[in-house]
């Protein structure tokens, strides 16, 4: 047997393939951008000097960095409804919505590593001009600090983000019909590996090109402002 | 840590505070915008006590402008947009209100021409300018410098402080703590001196710099005066 270019398109054309693309891409999306501000205050908790705050911050990375991803996914969905009864008959807690909430949890871990250190790096001097100029705290952060910060995180959050759309594939575990549940269901009736395995690549490739696109796009706006 | 420091500076007054480093000068004019919190004593600035409400610090903050040693210009901001971003923010005023106002600063300050740059492009004496417009642009009643020439190479410190003696010559009310005898000299209303987080003299610049003062401005003396 050899590789079959039309069974391979053919794959790539499913409609559960394309929309199990579809929900890979909305799951990462969503839990990307929830994850980016719950990680913020993180963040700050992480840097700072208050141990009432700094404590918690730094014991639930140490948990979320520890846990593997599929065990999350496992406790939420199977863990919580033993610990909330009420969720077994609620119609909203599906697949989807514990996936979000899984990768949430584990996400929002190494975005407060990156996001502190990337706040770190703007040098105090900001927050005092910024202070100086009567910009509140908030305000300070938002216009200043942040602009600088993000322009730092910005390539290991693409890295992040890559990261968020591949564990996605381990949300089948919980039964979510993402790419890879749909693969395993459709070789398991037809034994074509290669076929769907290629297809899950190149959707996954196309994915991360799409953002590697919306990167270059974002990194070229900001180096306006570093030509010297 | 100071200790003992009262200072009354009257509007229009300049002075200019000098010292040996880690005497607390920057320490001192840092808690007047509340950089560095105060613990005992009080601080008005404007009729306004200094606490710890936000509110009131925000308000003391925008009505006292600061030039820090490092300039510390947005770098992520254009010229203009650096000078027109807390008067947008904090004033309410309109992005075309704001520009036309920077711009008049940026002329005063004669670096209008860069408005459309960001820092990274300009000299370290250009940026100290821009700064200067940026804490201008609030239309403060008083401005404070923080060793506004520390960190220039030589040749840029004379266009700093001709742009600071152009604000003096306006009358603004001002504090500057430098390094720059000279410039002090002819600035100065009165001259502070500090040590050991004290205040150990203030007068004139007429009789500060002559001899039979305390024995530790005359030692400070000694060694920045060639």
């Amino acid at each position: 047997m050899e590789f079959s270019f039309e069974l391979f398109i053919e794959a790539m054309l499913t409609p559960a393939m394309i929309r199990g693309a579809g929900i890979a891409l909305v799951l990462t999306v969503l839990v990307f951008v929830l994850s980016f501000f719950g990680s913020l205050p993180m963040a700050l908790w992480l840097k700072s000097k208050k141990r009432t705050r700094n404590i918690p911050a730094k014991i639930y990375v140490w948990v979320f960095r520890a846990a593997p991803v599929i065990l999350i996914l496992l406790f939420v969905w199977n863990g919580s409804p033993q610990l909330f009864p009420a969720l077994l008959k609620s119609d909203w807690f599906t697949p989807f919505v514990a996936a979000t909430i899984s990768l949430v949890l584990t996400t929002i871990a190494y975005m407060a590593e990156i996001m502190r250190s990337a706040l770190s790096a703007v040098s105090p001097g900001q927050a005092e001009a910024a202070q100086a100029l009567g910009l509140g705290r908030f305000k300070a952060f938002r216009l200043v600090i942040m602009p600088q910060a993000l322009r730092i995180a910005l390539p290991p959050m693409v890295n992040e983000f890559i990261n968020v759309l591949k564990v996605t594939s381990l949300a089948y575990v919980i039964s979510l019909r993402e790419i890879m549940a749909v693969v395993n269901d459709s070789i398991a009736a037809t034994f074509r590996f290669v076929e769907w395995y290629t297809a899950a690549l190149v959707y996954y490739l196309i994915i991360v090109s799409l953002f590697m696109v919306l990167q270059g796009i974002v990194a070229r706006r900001q180096s306006k402002a570093d030509r010297a | 840590m100071l200790k003992d420091v009262s200072l009354d500076v009257a509007p229009g007054e300049k002075i200019v505070i000098c010292g040996p480093s880690g005497s607390g000068k920057s320490t001192l004019i840092r808690t007047i915008n509340r950089l560095e919190p105060h613990d005992a004593g009080s601080i008005h600035v404007d009729g306004t006590e200094l606490t710890d409400n936000l509110k009131t610090i925000d308000q003391i903050r925008s009505r006292v402008g600061m030039c820090f040693q490092h300039f510390n210009l947005f770098p992520h901001l254009t010229i203009l947009a650096n000078c027109t971003l807390s008067p947008v923010h904090t004033l309410g005023q309109s992005r075309a209100e704001a520009q036309e106002q920077a711009m008049h600063y940026l002329e005063k300050v004669r670096i209008a021409d860069q408005a459309h740059k960001y820092p990274s492009q300009l000299s370290g004496g250009q940026q100290q300018r821009v700064a200067i417009a940026r804490a201008l642009c609030m239309k403060p009643r008083m401005m404070l410098f923080d060793e506004p020439t520390s960190a220039l190479d030589p040749e840029m410190i004379g266009e700093v402080l001709d742009t600071i003696d152009l604000l003096a010559k306006d009358g603004m009310t001002m504090i500057c703590v430098t390094h720059e005898m000279g410039f002090a000299k002819h600035l100065a209303d009165r001259m502070v001196f500090m040590d050991g987080g004290e205040i150990v003299e203030i007068s004139p610049p007429s009789e500060f710099f002559l001899e039979g003062r305390s024995a530790r401005l005359r030692r400070f003396l000694g060694q920045v005066m060639h």
